[in-house]
């Protein structure tokens, strides 16, 4: 029910996004028609381009015409690639979900181990090292330690590709290693101290000393009571930084050659291609919206003491 | 901790000994047909033995391939860089211009030029195929030829203004009728966009002829499974020359990041790449695995000066600029002197260059001396506008406002993304700018008309509203004069005023920077930008 | 985050006198202030960061604009320390000036979105119903806006320079602080002893203010300091992207970028100003999980 009384709600979000995007994009200086003719367009075939894409007609025009293609289940046609951006989408949003996927699996894989030896050694020296090393990866951009990614481990040991997506399965896999781990050492350094501080807080808690005295063993103490209490704050955490990923896509699939949504939500933009930079950001919206949900859902199966409202 | 992992990374660097990282990611549309003379670098030699036949070239360009939005049709296809070096594998022109920057007959024979010099004959060349096998006659040759001047949406239809007709005199002959004596002529039927295609496209429509092109060129369309990232051409069975071309297949992929491209290269996952930073051409040179090829491009460099802005229609303000300009520091500094330092706005390569101009040079004193006769002897504030995403442009910007202190012109820089900086420019809504100019073909009226005449030119002699009658009348005049010794004056002419006058100051001379694997051969660049393949082969 | 009531295996009645507790206990914090490690390292590595970019104009060598064309890339000597970059410039000034610019606006930047998260996610845990119902669905109206064309469209809209950035960094940041201070306040208010403090006739504000905020503010802090490190590099992601954001001169962030060209001959220009950023980031943690040590109750 609360399934359902959230996704209803997030009708309006996605749609207003799209709908405040379609009206931002062209308000922003800069014209389709003039950024594809270049140098060399006259002032004519500038405007013969702008009436064939409908550029020409008052904002509320478009807007209409856009809202009753999108009642159609249209999100229109690219203006530079007059294919549909449902084509351009769908042709890309493998390789973007796939490399948030495996950035998402290794933060978690990374931060879990970390954060809790951090925080069971708390101030000895495993617990300085691990909150400060990550951290790196925080400090310097993400371009800058894909490149380091690269250099080391394709170029240096050649254990994977340079960059690109590859044509065989286990070749979109292996392009996929350092990207992801470029994106996952972007946010591992944050969810590290946030889980750690989590853990030390429930782990100082009393009742968990009333557990301890009641003979359960350690690790099943940490396991259950920790975890479940311990977890949902870095869980919202998570949540945030993956949507935030979805967007920081941008950077690493350019560091890596990766052709996904990312990429083309730049170079539409770049171009002022307004249908397909609508046609994304509806996509990236829904994805946010839905991981919202489902981080909520589980913090409120974690405890169901948060009664979701 | 860092420390140690600097260590590693240096060492592990430094094994490969190659990679530099530089990071100018360049705009999509910064015009990269450049164009011009010799090349310095020969065509590509490789093993001894003759040329292979079969084989994938992989190219790996810092350019969106074609965008579909005008197709692939040659006569009404937007100019950019992804789509220009695209096109002219499917399709042919009458002549091309060589690795050397000269214009050389292809599909034409020999040529006639009438008395009045209004009516130029072209004899075909026999045994010209199209794609499908279908003979190329002269009817194909008027009909695109007058589709090109007609267009009203082709980029390039201006350099055709000066002809009249073009018709079909009989299968194997042409006859183009001018409006007016034009020197030019020949050399505007290089340009991509007069290229020949089969009379009314064979009867079919528009989309269903582009879907599946037909050109005389050495290839075809293969697939173009995803826009904007790669696009694959196969052979052509048919083409005219016999044997060629020696590739089975070529495939464009898109690389935007420069190291990517660099280290894809390497690592000889493409076999060719286009613009490599000048940052990491030293270091490239020192690795076997590539061959860096620094070619010669008609292709300027300027910072441009809007006269409509009340400073920049002062010409001593303009002048005592240009003094305060080090080309010399510039192209060592920010192309680590790949490129030559600026002069002539003609780029050297280009015909009826002229290196014996006197020139503005370097002077701090006659800047401030230049500037005390202005109308604003105690300097001002001032911008410059530059895109983003073009890293020597971004250093050179800063030398050039770090030289304008000097004078007491206080420039800030504006660097705006690059569809609002087109946006800026092109509405006379900037007070200097960075740019770049090039000519497309071997003749320089092109260049000289864009950007000084500010009627014909079409741009307002490149959006700074430069207008100097004597200069606009010898640049009509040397386009009407057949005589090359007589034009070959007049172009210096235009130069030595045009230096002085400095409505913009040529910065530097940049290159066209390509790095290809030691298995291919036959690969060179003409100074515009383009590279022929019918006679790569890969070893 | 309140783990004695959690914990307590007494009755209700207790957490009463729970309360009492922790209101005495806030001023020996002060004093846990003082011996707690990782604060004390934090502060120091953040003060002497601090203190060398206040100093800036003053044990700098060179101006950090000034331009030697016919001494490039040169390697770091007694002339200058650090060496100079690509227009000639001394490193070591430009290090300093640029440390005073980013620290400056790092720490300004993260200000507004820090206090209106916290007060939005307070108020959405607290009052929960259709308080939080609405505030939930703008942090995801926020949270879901492409961020690039929300950043392109405030740079044209602001104008030039770095404000437009800010303004996005003010209108989009506060999402991640409201939505983990609203987790943390929701698991508190489930605790059920913030009813027994209204029913003690305490306010609402005063419950906020002492008893919740200091127990949900650990995992905003947590964020912030990481956020800060973020606002700096932002400048310089956006500029590599292409999208329009002028790096001020200098600026720790575009002298990696910049430096980026030369990491095989002169790797130093792209690395310490990044290790200028991860120190800063290094401080930061250590002063936040210090901050979180000496907040959380005992």
């Amino acid at each position: 029910m609360y399934v359902i009384r959230r996704l209803v709600q997030a009708i309006p979000v996605v749609l207003g996004i799209t709908i405040i995007t379609f009206f931002l994009l062209r308000l922003i200086p800069g014209d389709p028609a003039m950024t594809l003719l270049g140098n060399r367009g006259t002032p004519e075939q500038i405007a013969l381009l702008r009436a064939r894409w409908g550029l020409n007609e008052p904002i509320w025009i478009q807007f209409w015409l856009f809202l009753k293609q999108l009642a159609h289940g249209d999100t229109g046609a690219s203006l530079f690639y007059q294919v549909p951006t449902r084509t351009l989408i769908a042709s890309r949003i493998g390789v973007t979900m796939s490399l948030v996927a495996f950035a998402t699996v290794f933060s978690i894989l990374i931060t879990v181990p970390l954060a809790t030896i951090a925080a069971i050694r708390k101030d000895r020296a495993a617990d300085q090292v691990i909150r400060a090393v990550p951290l790196v990866g925080l400090g310097m951009p993400s371009f800058w330690v894909g490149l380091v990614l690269i250099l080391v481990f394709a170029v240096n040991l050649g254990w994977f590709p340079v960059g690109g997506w590859g044509d065989t399965i286990p070749e979109h896999i292996y392009g996929l290693i350092l990207p992801a781990l470029t994106s996952a050492l972007a946010i591992v350094p944050l969810l590290i101290r946030s889980l750690r501080v989590g853990m030390l807080e429930v782990l100082q808690a009393d009742y968990i000393a009333t557990a301890r005295s009641k003979g359960l063993r350690e690790l099943r103490v940490l396991l259950v009571h920790v975890a479940r209490n311990a977890i949902i704050p870095t869980l919202t955490l998570l949540g945030i930084n993956i949507a935030f990923l979805i967007g920081a896509t941008v950077v690493v699939e350019r560091v890596f050659q990766l052709n996904g949504l990312g990429s083309l939500m730049l170079s539409a933009i770049s171009n002022r291609d307004f249908p397909v930079v609508q046609g994304v950001t509806f996509v990236f919206a829904l994805s946010v919206v839905i991981i919202n949900l489902v981080t909520d859902l589980t913090a409120a199966r974690l405890d169901p003491r948060i009664r979701l409202s | 901790m860092s420390w140690e992992k600097k260590e590693f990374t240096r060492r592990g660097v430094l094994k490969v000994g190659a990679a530099g990282v530089g990071l100018m990611a360049i705009g999509p549309v910064v015009a990269a047909c450049g164009g011009g003379g010799e090349s310095s670098a020969s065509p590509s030699a490789g093993a001894s033995s003759g040329p292979k036949t079969g084989g994938r070239l992989v190219i790996g360009r810092a350019f969106q391939p074609t965008v579909q939005a005008s197709g692939l049709d040659p006569h009404n296809v937007a100019v950019s860089s992804g789509n220009v070096y695209t096109l002219d594998k499917l399709y042919e022109t009458l002549y091309i211009t060589d690795p050397q920057g000269v214009l050389q007959p292809w599909l034409v024979d020999s040529h006639e030029v009438s008395a009045d010099s209004l009516t130029y004959t072209l004899a075909l060349k026999q045994g010209v195929t199209f794609n499908d096998g279908k003979p190329m006659t002269a009817d194909d040759v008027a009909w695109s030829l007058n589709r090109a001047r007609l267009s009203k949406t082709g980029s390039m239809s201006f350099l055709n203004f000066a002809i009249k007709n073009v018709t079909a005199v009989d299968p194997a002959t042409v006859k183009i009728a001018l409006s007016q004596p034009w020197a030019p002529l020949l050399s505007d039927l290089s340009i991509y966009s007069d290229a020949i295609l089969p009379k009314d496209l064979n009867g079919l429509s528009e989309k269903e002829f582009f879907a599946n092109p037909v050109g005389t060129g050495p290839f075809k369309l293969g697939s173009w499974a995803q826009q904007g990232a790669e696009i694959t051409l196969v052979r052509n069975p048919n083409y005219w020359q016999s044997g060629k071309p020696y590739l089975d297949e070529v495939l464009f992929k898109v690389i935007l990041d420069d190291n990517q491209r660099v280290l894809q290269a390497q690592s000889g996952d493409v076999q060719i790449i286009d613009t490599v930073p000048p940052a990491q051409v030293e270091a490239l040179k020192g690795d076997n695995r590539v061959t860096v090829g620094v070619f010669p491009a008609w292709s300027v460099d300027l910072v441009f000066f809007n006269q409509k802005v009340k400073y920049y229609a002062d010409t001593n303000v303009r002048r005592a600029i240009a003094y305060t300009i080090d080309t010399s520091g510039i192209a060592a500094a920010t192309t680590f002197s790949t490129a030559q330092a600026g002069g002539s706005f003609f780029p050297p390569s280009l015909e009826f260059y002229d290196g014996n101009i006197p020139l503005l040079s370097y002077d701090l004193e006659a800047a401030k001396a230049e500037l005390a006769k202005s109308a604003y002897p105690n300097g001002f504030d001032t911008e410059i506008l530059i895109p983003t995403g073009n890293q020597v442009w971004a250093q050179t910007a800063q030398i050039l406002q770090a030289g304008m202190k000097e004078i007491g012109i206080n420039a800030t820089i504006n660097q705006k993304d690059h569809a609002a900086y087109e946006n800026d420019f092109r509405g006379f809504n900037y007070q200097q700018m960075i740019n770049n100019a090039i000519n497309d073909i071997s003749d320089p009226d092109e260049m000289a008309s864009f950007q000084c005449d500010p009627e014909l030119g079409g741009s307002d002699s490149f959006w700074t509203g430069y207008n100097n009658p004597e200069v606009v009348k010898l640049v009509r005049a040397a386009a009407a004069e057949m005589d090359s010794a007589k034009r070959g004056e007049m172009y210096s002419q235009i130069q030595a005023m045009v230096a002085q006058d400095a409505p913009y100051v040529a910065l530097t001379y940049p290159p066209s920077i390509y790095a290809y694997g030691t298995t291919v051969n036959g690969f060179a660049v003409n100074p515009g930008g383009a590279y022929m393949l019918e006679s790569v082969w890969l070893a | 985050m309140s783990t004695r009531p959690v914990g307590s295996t007494e009755g209700g009645g207790d957490q009463a006198v729970a309360l009492e507790g922790l209101v005495v206990r806030s001023h020996p914090m002060l004093r846990k202030a003082a011996h707690n490690r990782s604060l004390i390292a934090g502060a120091t590595i953040l003060g002497i960061l601090i203190t060398l970019a206040v100093l800036a104009p003053w044990i700098d060598r060179y101006p950090p604009l000034e331009q030697n064309l016919t001494e490039i890339l040169q390697t770091p000597s007694w002339a200058h320390w650090l060496g100079t970059d690509q227009l000639g410039r001394d490193v070591w000034s430009r290090l300093l000036w640029a440390g005073r610019f980013d620290l400056a606006t790092g720490f300004i930047v993260v200000l507004i979105p820090i206090t209106i998260g916290t007060i939005i996610g307070t108020l959405a845990g607290y009052y929960k119903g259709w308080p939080d119902t609405v505030l939930s669905r703008i942090i995801d109206i926020v949270m879901a806006f492409p961020y690039y064309v929300l950043i392109i469209t405030l740079v044209f809209a602001v104008g030039k320079g770095i404000r437009g950035i800010f303004i996005a960094f003010a209108l989009t940041d506060w999402v991640t602080y409201a939505r983990t201070v609203r987790s943390s306040t929701l698991v508190i208010g489930r605790l059920g002893w913030s009813a027994a403090a209204k029913g003690g006739g305490l306010s609402d504000v005063r419950i906020l203010g002492r008893h919740i905020l200091p127990n949900t503010i650990t995992q905003a802090i947590v964020y912030a300091t990481s956020d800060i490190v973020y606002v700096i590099l932002a400048v310089v992601t956006l500029g590599y992207l292409g999208l329009g954001i002028q790096a001020p001169q200098p600026d720790w962030g575009s002298m990696i970028f910049d430096g980026q060209a030369f990491m095989t001959t002169k790797w130093w220009l792209s690395t310490i100003p990044g290790l200028c950023v991860v120190l800063t980031g290094i401080g930061l943690s250590l002063l936040g999980d210090g901050l979180a040590d000496v907040l959380r109750p005992e």
